[in-house]
């Protein structure tokens, strides 16, 4: 048995004390700003790169992980206690588990998520253990034709994900794979764009882009909207669900991890995705008859969101470690870890580095479990967290930010391209043009220029070698009915209903 | 006129066109090359073009909703926030190297500070205080960054 070989080495290296101690850090962290609305996972990790130079990079990754699906676990309890969403992948329990706490059943809610999300986080993980393997050597035949049509796929599905305007998406797609172009291109050692400024030769380095954009634009954004809060804490009630609520629920779990683990994988997918995907289908599977009716409270509203966007937060490393391609924002940081550390995302990962990566997918159960054996209980210290007003918490995210940034090449310039990109990305908020396509395209544009041109050598020229060989072929044509679909108007007006929020 | 800066379409077609425009425009310095041997220039041209047209399409789309968005509110751009963090984020940039982190963070986490409409001195007094130590602690002692303390520090 292979995969429990290769299990037993990667929590050889998961329970080893250090690694236990980073996953448990990228937990805590994770749930923080999971709970704390108006920071997310994308600026977090950007903040957190630069202090990961110094950690071995199974550590590393482990901990960076942690702050990923640890933010789906506080997401929850800020839906369900305040009607905010703590983070943008828990839009959706707020709708019932928002309701369930005004009828003083929070503690439930709350139990069901996290339990829900526990299922989840396990079973996709196994199945990340059991697809990955396979899915590296099956890669492992891709040419760069393939590569190139698999990341052009990957960026238009990842536009499905955007709200809004389509065509804004795919422009800012292709504004962040010019973005990536900018400094010294590899083949001729031309500098381009770099307008002889030294320090742009090498690049604009990705995680300002990130922190700019996701860490100060959205504080600005924020600061537009006034805030006003209101925290259920008197009321949580028992954690434990009755056993009616687990008579209620197992269904919903089982469907939103199925669905969730597979939303995941799809490139552009990840836990926004999975979670609005599966609480439309579970309310449409209950349908008219459902009680209480979704949206006054049902608790099927609840976990079946919960439970898909922990799946997909998981089964989205998939395309990760065996492509090397990056499905989301998070992701596209993840790459950049990688990098930072000397690793080349991509197949060779699994035989090159077998600890680093069996001991990041044990990881992900010692995360999980912790998650669930810590945030129950310190439910009401979190709370407390929520309490602390925005006034005081966007300059601490600002110090950070700058502080993290700083220390990456310890170069002002650095922190000049926060300042700008912070500015850019208010004005991309304002004029609605989603971000998220953007640092995807940043980093998959080097690697698709890259791409393109060994493939168009390789064919001497011709273009014919995209639709000639199968899997490139397969991928362009997926692309095209994505297109198509994303295209048509009755699809876009129920696509623009699903990410309204209020 | 005052209707069309309403126009997010619109406005956001501009930009996409003028920076497309500048990749193009900008590519005309590098080499193009061949099909089968692209130079340097041959991808940004192809993007930039591409990136023009879609810009193009966005802001006809706009122009053709103008009606509509001329009855919205408008966009509401409130610069003093983005005025004033920027100025904090450039100011932490030019005083971090030379007089130190904890003169950079107390003037970066103050003066951001006043970007809230519901801003506190004595608050900000106390998280500026916060902070330093917070930093001094992890980043200079925890994580041992090569970063100085004070000015007068080596």
């Amino acid at each position: 048995m292979d995969l429990i070989n290769n299990l037993s080495l990667g929590f050889g290296v998961a329970l080893t004390a250090t690694n236990i101690l980073y996953a448990l850090i990228g937990c805590l962290l994770g749930t923080l700003i999971g709970v704390l609305p108006g920071i997310g996972p994308v600026a977090t990790i950007a903040m957190l790169l630069p202090t990961t130079y110094a950690l071995p990079p199974v550590s590393a990754l482990i901990m960076l992980a942690g702050i990923y699906y640890g933010a789906q676990y506080g997401g929850s309890t800020t839906a369900i206690l305040v009607n905010l969403p703590g983070e943008s992948s828990s839009v959706v329990t707020a709708l019932d588990g928002y309701q369930m706490a005004r009828q003083g059943r929070a503690g439930a809610a709350l139990g069901i998520a996290a339990i829900g999300s526990f299922i989840a986080g396990s079973f996709s993980t196994l199945l990340v253990a059991a697809f990955a393997p396979p899915l590296s050597e099956a890669a492992l035949k891709f040419g760069p034709a393939d590569y190139f049509s698999l990341m052009v796929l990957g960026l238009l599905a990842a536009i499905v994900l955007a709200h809004g305007s389509i065509v804004k998406a795919i422009a800012m797609v292709i504004l962040g794979i010019v973005l990536g172009l900018v400094g010294t291109d590899v083949n001729s050692g031309v500098a381009r764009y770099s307008f002889d400024v030294p320090e742009l030769t090498d690049g604009i380095g990705f995680v300002g882009v990130a922190m700019g954009i996701f860490g100060i634009g959205e504080i600005l954004t924020n600061l537009e909207q006034g805030e006003d809060r209101e925290v259920f804490t008197s009321k949580v009630g028992s954690l434990l669900p009755t056993l009616q609520d687990f008579k209620d629920t197992w269904g919903a779990i089982t469907r939103g991890t199925l669905l969730g683990s597979l939303l995941g994988i799809l490139p552009g997918g990840g836990a926004l995705l999975a979670s609005f995907a599966s609480y439309s289908f579970e309310k449409k599977l209950a349908g008219a008859n459902a009680n209480p009716p979704f949206g006054k409270g049902n608790i099927r509203g609840v976990a079946a969101p919960e439970s898909a966007n922990n799946a997909g937060a998981q089964t989205s490393f998939i395309p990760l470690l065996t492509l090397g391609i990056p499905p989301n924002a998070v992701m596209a940081l993840m790459v950049g870890a990688m990098t930072i550390h000397n690793i080349q995302p991509g197949p060779q990962v699994i035989t090159s580095n077998p600890q680093l990566f069996w001991g990041l997918i044990a990881s992900m159960w010692v995360g999980n479990a912790m998650l669930v054996i810590l945030n129950l209980p310190l439910i009401g210290m979190w709370v407390q967290l929520l309490k602390i007003p925005y006034r005081l918490l966007y300059p601490m995210i600002l110090v950070f930010c700058a502080i993290g940034v700083y220390t990456v090449n310890n170069t002002t310039f650095d922190v000049w391209i926060i300042a700008a990109f912070g500015v850019i990305g208010y004005i991309f908020a304002k004029l609605e043009c989603e971000a998220a396509p953007l640092l995807l395209g940043f980093i998959l544009g080097p690697m698709m220029e890259e791409n393109l041109r060994r493939a168009m050598l390789l064919s001497r020229g011709d273009a014919m070698v995209f639709l000639e060989r199968p899997i490139s072929a397969t991928m362009l044509v997926l692309s095209l009915i994505l297109l198509v679909i994303l295209a048509l108007p009755a699809i876009r007006k129920k696509r623009e209903e699903t990410f309204v929020e209020d | 006129m005052n209707g069309f800066l309403k126009n997010k379409d619109l406005l956001a077609g501009l930009m996409f066109m003028a920076i497309g425009t500048i990749f193009v425009v900008g590519a005309y310095n590098y080499q193009m090359g061949t099909a089968a041997r692209m130079g340097p220039g041959y991808f940004p041209r192809i993007l930039g073009s591409l990136m023009t047209l879609l810009g193009l399409l966005i802001a006809a789309i706009g122009l053709k909703n103008q009606a509509q968005w001329a009855k919205t509110a408008g966009i509401g751009w409130t610069w003093t926030p983005v005025v004033i963090l920027t100025a904090a984020v450039l100011l932490f940039g030019f005083t971090l190297p030379s007089l130190g982190m904890i003169i950079a963070i107390s003037l970066l986490t103050f003066i951001s500070g006043f970007a809230a409409h519901d801003k506190n001195y004595r608050e900000l007094v106390f998280i500026t205080v916060i902070m330093c130590l917070f930093c001094a602690g992890v980043f200079i002692w925890g994580l041992k960054l090569q970063m100085k303390l004070f000015p007068w520090s080596g």
